[in-house]
C-alpha cells in the first residue's frame, strides 16, 4: 500500500518592535538573560497587559497578505496552564477571534505553483525560555512577552519539501515586510508540525502527531521524514501502537521522541482576557495597512523571471532581501540595462558586501554612483577592467565614481597613438611573429598582452585587436 | 485641639494657617495609631513630597492588596506573607507624589475601621464585591476604570475596582478627584474624563432630580419608606420601579461564576517561581503543585476549583458564558433604567454576614458609580448608584441627602 503524509503546520514567529507586546518592558534580541524585563513580564501581582499596537498593525498586515478574513474587533483571550515558563500562569492569546482566518497563500515547489489554505493567524504573547540543564533549570524571561504570531495551515502540505516551501515564504514574507527578521538562528521561528497518514483512497489511517516547537526549516524536513517512516513501519507492524500523541524532535538523535498522550492534553480554559477592551479594526485601518505592504517576494520573482527574463538563479539571488530587490529595482529606474545591473549586483556588489560584513543599504555605491561606471563603459571611456578599479576606488575614498573617470584614465582609442604602440611592440617582436605565422596562433593574446602592459591597460581592447590583426596580416 | 476627626478641607485650612505645623499634625497621626495597635503601622521612614496640594501631609491607610514599592504587601495571603513589590500601582503614585502620608497597610474590616476610630482621614480599599459601600462610614466606588487599577492585586478583573471609605462624601469626592484619571497601563481605564472635577457636582441643584428604587428590595423594610419620604423634601422626585425577581436573584450567582473564574485565572502566578518561597528542589512542577498545596488556604482551593470547573471544557457554555448572557441581561436593564433616572437608591443593611447586601454587587456588574451614606444613629446606610460614567450626578445627590441626615442629628 502507498501512503501520503499529511502535514499541517503552526508556524511562529517573534515581531519586531521596540516593546513587547503587553508591556514596555523592551524586545531587543540580547545574549545575557534576564535583562528586558519588568513587573509585567514577571507577573508580578497587580500587574495588567497594555497591548502595543505596533504589534496589532503588523499581524492585520500579515492577515491581510495572507488573503485572511479579518474580524470586526481586535480581541484576546487567556490560555491558562501551569508552567514554568509562563509567569502568570496564563498566556494572552487569540482563541475566538483571531486577527485572520480563513486565507491561503501560493508557494513554489520544484518550479510548480501549490495553494496553501490558512486556518486562522493569530497575536500572542512568547513564553520564557527554558533551559534544561543536568542539575538545574534556567530560565530567561527576556523572551516572555515578546509579540508572536501564529499562523496556523490547513492539513495541506503533502511532503517536507512543501513544507519547507511554505515556511521559506513565510519567513520571506515576515522579512520583506519588515514584521520580523524571522531569523531561525536567533530562535524567531518555531514550528509545530502535525503528521499524518492518508491510504490511496484519501482516508486518514493514523492519528495526528503533533512535533512540538521545531526550530529550524532542515529539522522540520527531518522531523516530517522520520516521524512518515516510523508512522509507515508501525502501520505495518503494529497498527494499534498509533495513538495521538505530542512527540518532540531531537536533533542529536535526528528523532522524533514521545511526550504525552493527545487524549492527556490539557484543557485550556480559554476565556476573553478581560483586561483588554475590545479594539476595533476599521476599514479605514485596513486600507491604511494595505498602502503600507511591499510588492512581495514572489510577485518581484515573477515579475524578473517572465518580464525581464532573468534565469533563476539570478533572480533568486536578487530577490534575497527586500533591499537588495530595491536596489535591482532603482538601477533599472534610473536606466541602467537590467541584465547589467544583474550582473553588477550579484558579482562584485555582493561579494564585496559580503567580505565587508555589509548590508546593500550600508552600500557607498547608491545605483546612481553604479551608473557613473556602467555609462562611461558604455562609451568606451573605461575598459570592463578599469571599470572594476574604478569601483572599489570609490568605495575606498568614498567618492563619486566620476571623480576617477578622468583622462588619464581613460582608454586609449586614438587609432595614431595606438599604431605607433604597437608598431614598435611589433618591430621587437620577430620571433613571436615568426611562430605565429607558423600556426602558434593563441601568440595573438600575447601581443595583445604586450599592447596593454606598454599603456598599463588603457588601450582600447577591440581597436588594438583591429590592429594587430592589420598588421600581422601585413607582415605575412 | 485634635484634627484627625476633621473633614480633609478643615485640615488643609488649618495646616496652610499654620493652625498646626505639618510636623507637628504627622506626629499626632502616627502618635494616635501607635496607642491603638489596630494595624501594623508602616515603619520604614518614607519621605513623601511636601506639596500644596489638599491631600499633602494628610494620612490615610491602603489595602494591603495594592502594591507599593519597597514596603511588604500580603493580600493576607499565605504565598505572599514575604512579598516585596518592586513596583507601586498607580493610585499608590499618585497619593505619593502629591504628598498624602500612607500609614498602614491594613486588610479590609481594619480599614474601615481606621476611618471610623478618626485614625487617618480616609482609607483606599478595593471593591469586588460592594465591601467598600457595605460600611457605616461614607463608601464610594467609582465608575469602573475612573481610577486605574495598575497595582491592585486581581481577584476578579472585570469586579474590582478601587474605591474610598471616608468621613463625608466632600472627603471622598477630593481623594478620587487626585487619584482619578486615564492610565495607560490600564487599558480598561477610563480616557474621557481626565478634565472632570467632581467635586464641581457636588453642589448642583438636586431639586427635580429623579431617582428610582426597587420595590423587590424594600418590600419589608419600612424604614426606607420614611428616609425615602425625607429625601423628597429636597425636591427629588423619587419612583419605584418592579425589576423580575428571577433577574434579582441571578446577580449573586452570576458574579460568583465570573468572580469564581477569573479569580483561578487571576492567582495562577502565586507558584512560588519567581516571587514567593517555593522549595527550589526537585521537579519544577512538583515544585510549583507543593508550594500551592501548601500555602493556600482551603478556602482559597475551594474557590479556585470551582472557578476551574465553571471554565471547563464541558461546562463553560453552562456557567461562564450563561453567567455572562446573563450578566449583559441585568446591566442592560440598569442601563435602561439609567437612561430615564439620575440615579438608584438602594438600602444597605449593617449585617454584614448575610447575603441581605447582595444588590450592591449591580455597582460591580455593570461598573457603576456608586456611593454608600449612613443615616446617623441608625443601623442603616443608603446607597446611591448612577449611570456610568455619571459619578458627579450620583454625588451630588449622596451629598444632599448626607447633609440632610446630618442636619437633622445636630438639631
Amino acid at each position: 500500500m502507498k501512503y501520503q503524509v499529511v502535514i499541517g503546520l503552526e508556524m511562529h514567529c517573534e515581531l519586531k518592535s521596540n516593546s513587547k507586546v503587553f508591556s514596555p518592558a523592551s524586545n531587543i534580541y540580547s545574549k545575557k538573560a534576564n535583562i528586558n524585563i519588568n513587573e509585567v513580564c514577571l507577573a508580578f501581582p497587580g500587574i495588567l497587559p497594555s497591548l502595543n499596537y505596533k504589534s496589532v498593525y503588523d499581524a492585520i498586515k500579515m492577515a491581510i497578505i495572507l488573503n485572511c478574513k479579518i474580524p470586526k474587533y481586535m480581541i484576546f483571550d487567556r490560555k491558562n496552564y501551569f508552567y514554568p515558563d509562563l509567569p502568570k500562569g496564563y498566556q494572552i492569546t487569540q482563541n475566538t477571534h483571531p486577527v485572520g482566518t480563513k486565507g491561503n497563500i501560493d508557494i513554489i515547489v520544484n518550479g510548480t505553483k501549490k495553494n496553501i489554505t490558512i486556518q486562522d493567524i493569530h497575536l500572542e504573547e512568547d513564553t520564557a525560555a527554558l533551559d534544561h540543564l543536568e542539575e538545574v533549570s534556567l530560565l530567561d524571561y527576556n523572551r516572555a512577552g515578546i509579540p508572536l504570531l501564529e499562523c496556523v495551515t490547513d492539513p495541506c502540505l503533502s511532503s517536507a519539501e512543501e513544507a519547507a516551501a511554505f515556511i521559506e515564504t513565510m519567513i520571506k514574507i515576515y522579512q520583506y515586510t519588515g514584521i520580523s527578521d524571522a531569523d531561525t538562528k536567533k530562535g524567531q521561528i518555531r514550528c509545530d508540525v502535525n503528521i499524518s497518514l492518508k491510504d490511496d483512497k484519501d482516508n486518514f489511517v493514523t492519528p495526528r502527531v503533533e512535533v512540538k516547537n521545531v526550530n529550524s526549516i532542515a529539522n522540520v524536513k527531518n522531523a516530517i521524514i522520520y516521524e512518515e517512516a516510523r508512522q509507515i513501519k508501525a502501520l505495518e507492524n503494529n497498527p494499534s501502537s498509533l495513538v495521538g500523541e505530542t512527540r518532540r524532535y531531537d536533533e542529536s538523535l535526528n528523532e522524533t521522541v514521545f511526550m504525552r498522550f493527545k487524549e492527556d492534553d490539557i484543557d485550556y480554559k480559554y476565556f476573553i482576557e478581560p483586561n483588554i477592551p475590545p479594539f476595533e479594526i476599521t476599514t479605514d485601518l485596513i486600507n491604511e495597512i494595505k498602502k503600507d505592504i511591499p510588492v512581495l517576494a514572489n510577485e518581484r520573482k515573477d515579475y524578473y523571471l517572465n518580464n525581464l527574463l532573468l534565469d533563476e538563479e539570478n533572480v533568486n539571488i536578487l530577490i534575497k532581501d527586500i533591499d537588495t530587490a530595491n536596489y535591482f529595482e532603482k538601477c533599472i529606474d534610473i536606466g541602467i540595462n537590467h541584465k547589467e545591473a544583474a550582473n553588477w549586483i550579484n558579482g562584485i556588489i555582493l561579494s564585496y558586501l559580503n567580505k565587508e560584513s555589509l548590508s546593500i543599504n550600508e552600500f557607498f555605491l547608491k545605483p546612481e554612483y553604479l551608473k557613473q561606471i556602467l555609462d562611461a563603459m558604455t562609451e568606451n571611456i573605461i575598459s570592463s577592467k578599469q571599470a572594476k578599479e574604478i569601483f572599489y576606488k570609490a568605495l575606498e575614498n568614498k567618492k563619486e565614481p566620476k571623480e576617477f573617470i578622468s583622462k588619464e584614465n581613460t582608454q586609449i582609442s586614438d587609432d595614431k597613438e595606438l599604431n605607433d604602440i604597437i608598431s614598435k611592440i611589433l618591430n621587437n617582436s620577430e620571433e613571436q611573429i615568426k611562430e605565429y605565422h607558423n600556426g602558434k596562433t593563441n601568440l595573438f593574446d600575447y601581443f595583445v598582452g604586450q599592447v596593454m602592459k606598454e599603456t598599463r591597460g588603457k588601450a582600447n581592447p577591440n581597436l588594438t585587436k583591429d590592429i594587430l590583426t592589420n598588421k600581422l596580416n601585413k607582415l605575412k | 485641639m485634635k484634627y484627625l476627626d476633621k473633614d480633609i478641607l478643615f485640615v488643609f485650612n488649618a495646616l496652610k494657617k499654620n493652625d498646626i505645623s505639618k510636623e507637628k499634625f504627622k506626629k499626632e497621626a502616627l502618635d494616635n495609631i501607635k496607642d491603638t495597635n489596630i494595624f501594623k503601622l508602616i515603619n520604614d521612614k518614607i519621605n513623601y513630597p511636601d506639596t500644596d496640594n489638599i491631600l499633602s501631609c494628610i494620612p490615610y491607610t491602603l489595602k494591603d492588596n495594592i502594591s507599593t514599592k519597597d514596603i511588604i504587601t500580603t493580600a493576607g495571603l499565605n504565598t505572599l506573607k514575604n512579598y516585596v513589590p518592586v513596583y507601586n500601582a498607580t493610585c499608590y503614585e499618585k497619593l505619593s507624589s502629591k504628598g498624602a502620608i500612607m500609614i498602614g497597610k491594613p486588610i479590609r474590616d481594619e480599614l474601615e475601621t481606621s476611618v471610623k476610630k478618626d485614625l487617618v482621614s480616609y482609607a483606599i480599599g478595593t471593591d469586588t464585591f460592594g465591601e467598600i459601600r457595605n460600611t457605616s462610614v461614607v463608601g464610594y466606588k467609582p465608575s469602573y476604570g475612573l481610577i486605574s487599577r495598575y497595582g491592585v492585586f486581581a481577584y476578579a478583573s472585570s469586579f474590582d475596582h478601587v474605591g474610598i471609605y471616608a468621613k463625608n462624601v466632600l472627603d471622598a469626592t477630593l481623594v478620587v478627584d487626585e487619584i482619578k484619571g486615564y492610565d495607560k497601563k490600564d487599558m480598561t481605564s477610563i480616557n474621557d474624563m481626565d478634565d472632570i472635577k467632581l467635586k464641581d457636582y457636588l453642589n448642583n441643584n438636586v431639586n427635580g432630580k429623579k431617582i428610582f428604587y426597587i420595590k423587590e428590595l424594600i418590600n419589608d423594610q419600612h424604614y426606607m419608606k420614611e428616609i425615602i419620604d425625607k429625601i423628597k423634601t429636597l425636591g427629588i422626585e423619587i419612583y419605584e420601579e418592579s425589576i423580575d425577581i428571577n433577574l434579582l436573584n441571578a446577580i449573586k450567582p452570576v458574579h460568583d461564576m465570573i468572580s469564581l473564574a477569573e479569580l483561578s485565572s487571576n492567582t495562577s502566578n502565586l507558584t512560588g517561581i519567581i516571587f514567593g518561597d517555593a522549595n527550589k528542589n526537585g521537579n519544577i512542577n512538583d515544585m510549583m503543585k507543593k508550594h500551592r498545596s501548601e500555602s493556600l488556604t482551603s478556602t482559597m482551593k475551594r474557590k479556585l476549583i470551582m472557578g476551574s470547573y465553571i471554565l471547563q471544557k464541558e461546562n463553560i457554555n453552562n456557567y461562564f458564558i450563561n453567567a455572562k448572557k446573563v450578566r449583559r441581561l441585568i446591566v442592560n436593564t440598569f442601563n435602561n433604567l439609567f437612561n430615564n433616572y439620575d440615579a438608584l437608591i438602594l438600602p444597605i443593611l449593617s449585617n454584614k454576614d448575610n447575603n441581605s447586601n447582595n444588590h450592591l454587587l449591580i455597582g460591580n456588574l455593570g461598573g457603576y458609580p456608586s456611593i454608600t451614606v449612613n443615616i446617623n444613629k441608625m443601623p442603616i446606610s443608603v446607597n446611591i448608584t448612577g449611570k456610568y460614567k455619571e459619578d458627579g450626578k450620583a454625588l451630588n445627590i449622596a451629598s444632599y441627602i448626607e447633609k440632610l441626615f446630618n442636619k437633622e442629628d445636630k438639631k
